[in-house]
């Protein structure tokens, strides 16, 4: 592994599940994490857990859809861990609704949590990455954002918006030395599917199970260090090969 | 605590290996231990491969010579491929107006058939937890103008990749494709064109090899596992 020591990941949502996952995954590999989510006490546990096992976590109190609550954390993570170098937008929600019962609050809900909840991020911590001279920004999106399903119109929505977002700001961010890459997971276990019917179990996945959390983990490792400097702006699907068909 | 890289030591197949991104692609499972089955037209070069570097001169095409060469090799290493890396290709430049039938054949049977020869000779050597990994190229999703025939053999590329994947899921064996733009190869540099190139990327540069056969690593490593 490149030597992480002394670069800062912010990881959102990283109170349980893939965040959670992540958080751990980065820190292991040497980075200061800062975790944030609105679930406090899941998040302080997950910290807590985590600096059990000697490594350098902390959680904050984020709200992803607050774009004054994003300038707050960014700036307490230039003051406190001395700069950012990382930032990994993986908070999200689900809802499944068909779209004739889908109402526009449950629409704007999925959009303001999933997808502006990604251009604030990257919006808030572009100057902090530019500051240290570069850096890398995943995204967090999902193989609904590539295959249709029936009750998942809007998440499906908002996890496309999310490619669209990273493309943008590849081309944008690329003359600062900040790569952007999105991430599509499909049939991970986690508490979020929770929400879902039938755990979100994609029945026809080639492999045949559904993925761990740690599993995704490596991928989001690569795409924030140096090796995988060449790729900016592209997708990266993690899926059991579920979306070959 | 799952780790990203493993350094439990495998046996790799690598295609194009002589020289550009196969070499490359070679020096990367090198450096974790590997023993890599360097598989190239051209002489391959194993100065400073301690032993490790094991050079087959076959061609991707002869399936024949395929078989006897993985027979021949594979039982002193253990019996098993953890790892197929399809590097090997061609790219002749190909309009419609200069394509001709043998030059469709060539392209073809190298970039297309020759991942179909070598995962298929490989597959008796693949059980769970083994890979392979396909070098396609952007030039397979978008038109590079003047490369007909080298884009549409790349595009091929990426649709057996799939099927191959749906076939091989069930035996637990991985198949992927990587899609890499301008790399900074032999190759590339003799088209003239790189420079050039380069302008028109966003991270303004062309990649290095190294930085494409990372990926090849990352796609074709033993999965990680708890411990």
């Amino acid at each position: 592994m490149p030597e992480l020591t002394e670069q800062v990941a912010l990881v959102t949502g990283g109170a349980r599940g893939q965040g959670a996952a992540h958080a751990e995954a980065l820190a292991a590999a040497g980075m200061r994490v800062v975790i944030a989510d609105v679930r406090d006490e899941d998040g302080e546990k997950t910290a807590a857990d985590l600096c059990n096992k000697n490594l350098s976590v902390r959680y904050i109190h984020l709200d992803v859809t607050d774009e004054e609550a994003w300038a707050g954390a960014i700036a307490d993570i230039e003051k406190h861990d001395g700069g950012l170098d990382t930032l990994v937008n993986n908070a999200g929600i689900i809802r499944v609704t068909p779209l004739n019962d889908l109402t526009v609050a449950e629409w704007e809900l999925l959009q303001r949590v999933n997808t502006t909840s990604v251009l604030l991020g990257m919006k808030a911590a572009f100057p902090a990455l530019a500051r240290r001279g570069g850096g890398t920004i995943i995204n967090i999106a999902s193989t609904a954002a590539h295959r249709g399903a029936e009750g998942y119109g809007a998440y499906s929505a908002s996890k496309a918006a999310v490619l669209a977002l990273t493309r943008a700001a590849a081309l944008e961010y690329a003359p600062h030395n900040i790569r952007v890459n999105s991430v599509s997971p499909g049939g991970v276990d986690t508490p979020m599917n929770d929400d879902e019917p039938a755990g979100g179990t994609s029945s026809g996945t080639p492999l045949g199970r559904r993925a761990r959390p740690d599993e995704i983990s490596p991928l989001v490792i690569y795409l924030a260090t140096d090796v995988s400097s060449f790729a900016t702006g592209a997708d990266f699907l993690i899926d059991g090969g579920v979306t070959i068909r | 605590m799952t780790q990203p890289q493993t350094t439990e030591s495998g046996v790799a197949l690598i295609t194009g290996a002589g020289s550009g991104m196969g070499r490359s692609t070679a020096q990367a499972f090198l450096d974790r231990g590997w023993t890599v089955l360097a598989l190239d037209v051209a002489a391959v070069d194993t100065a400073g491969a301690d032993g490790k570097l094991v050079p087959i001169a076959a061609d991707v095409r002869d399936r024949d010579a395929l078989d006897t060469a993985l027979a021949q090799h594979l039982p002193g290493l253990g019996g098993q491929v953890h790892a197929v890396a399809n590097v090997a290709g061609i790219y002749p430049p190909s309009t419609l107006e200069t394509v001709t039938a043998e030059l469709f054949h060539r392209v073809f049977d190298i970039n297309v058939l020759g991942v179909i020869n070598v995962t298929a000779a490989a597959l008796p050597y693949m059980g769970d937890g083994s890979a392979v990994v396909n070098f396609a190229s952007v030039d397979g999703f978008t038109v590079s103008p003047g490369q007909l025939i080298y884009g549409a053999s790349k595009a091929a590329v990426i649709m057996l990749t799939k099927a191959t994947a749906l076939e091989l899921a069930p035996r637990g064996i991985r198949v992927n494709a990587i899609a890499p733009g301008w790399v900074d190869t032999p190759g590339n540099a003799a088209t003239g064109r790189m420079e050039a190139a380069a302008a028109t990327i966003p991270l303004g540069r062309v990649a290095q090899p190294s930085e494409i056969a990372e990926w090849a690593w990352i796609l074709t490593a033993p999965a990680p596992r708890d411990s």
